[in-house]
């Protein structure tokens, strides 16, 4: 009767705890914010044009490749371009065409980014979210979201 | 001395009441699927939206990557890609319509406009032909377009688990919220 008792006593403990780790677990899952870019390790490293070239060859293996990757990318900047909001898209790439690197900025970093000029070169990092083929006649566009700049 | 800067603005209003085309790569798509039994508001948006107004023949078209929705929080953003409109499969969303009062809307004169837009949807793999009703903003030479309709998922395929059935809408209500600059030739 005692063994009985202990043994009903271990189990209660047990899943008294099981169900606290899942509810933990199920909490902090519910409330995981976006992962924070600047502390984030790069999954690639390249170069503004390296990125627009490997879209332009071969989108579906590059999307495969990059969707939802962070990148880190050297380039220079090409045009600011900022919305009725405030919030700026750095566009990188070669001034000689119309294709680009499209970063919006994260609004995080959009303080920061009032220091950026065009012309300048960076170092940025952001998610890459897809390609926009030149089916509209305004140059093929590869788009960082949430990016911000790591070096001037 | 006023002669040239008369010069200058006689020419800019030339170039903006000639430019036929304008565009954004910057327009702003949202979209609510909040249920009334939802414990939050299920909502994203996408800030890099494309849209194209041919203000000649009305030809409007847009173009929206699907990973480029953000969210509030990252399950959502997960589910959204993984379970739902299967981004990795169906990376873009286009809609290809004409603005059938295209005729009424001058977009070289400021003013308010409604616009009345009938065009063909194509979401995770399916097209359904849509027809709305929005407003078109022209001011200083910038073309404002503003709309929202209602994508029902069934329509799209988009299937929603038996588990949250009720916590999430059966329809999303997409906003269209862009502001065009004159394409210069």
């Amino acid at each position: 009767m005692m063994k009985n008792k202990k043994l009903i006593y271990k189990i209660l403990v047990i899943v008294v705890f099981l169900i606290m780790g899942v509810a933990l677990y199920a909490y902090k899952e519910y409330n995981r914010k976006n992962v924070d870019i600047a502390d984030s390790k790069a999954a690639f490293t390249l170069t503004d044009i390296q990125l627009i070239n490997e879209f332009s060859q071969d989108q579906n293996a590059s999307n495969k490749k990059y969707l939802g990757k962070i990148l880190e990318l050297s380039g220079s900047i090409k045009k600011i371009d900022t919305d009725a909001n405030g919030y700026h898209t750095l566009i990188l790439g070669n001034t000689v065409n119309m294709n680009s690197v499209r970063c919006s900025v994260d609004s995080t970093f959009n303080k920061e980014a009032h220091n950026l000029t065009e012309g300048s070169s960076v170092v940025i990092k952001g998610i890459c979210t897809g390609y926009n083929a030149d089916d509209l006649g305004l140059g093929s566009d590869v788009i960082l979201n949430r990016s911000i700049a790591i070096k001037k | 001395m006023k002669c040239p800067i008369l010069l200058v603005a006689a020419l800019s209003i030339v170039t903006v009441s000639n430019a036929q085309k304008f565009f954004t790569k910057t327009g702003k798509i949202s979209f609510d699927a909040t249920a009334p039994k939802s414990p939050e508001n299920i909502d994203g948006v996408n800030k890099n939206s494309i849209c194209v107004i041919d203000s000649k023949t009305g030809d409007i078209q847009f173009s929206v990557l699907m990973k480029g929705f953000e969210f509030e929080r990252a399950l959502m953003m997960e589910h959204f890609n993984e379970n739902y409109v299967e981004s990795d499969k169906f990376n873009k969303t286009t809609f290809k319509g004409t603005i059938t009062n295209n005729e009424s809307i001058n977009y070289s004169k400021d003013g308010v406009y409604p616009a009345k837009v009938k065009g063909k949807l194509d979401m995770h793999g399916q097209s359904k032909d849509l027809e709305t009703e929005g407003k078109i903003t022209v001011k200083a030479g910038k073309v404002m377009v503003a709309a929202s309709f209602v994508a029902q998922f069934d329509d799209f395929k988009i299937v929603i688990p038996q588990l949250v059935a009720d916590k999430v809408a059966k329809a999303a209500k997409i906003i269209v919220d862009c502001t065009l600059d004159p394409l210069a030739k």
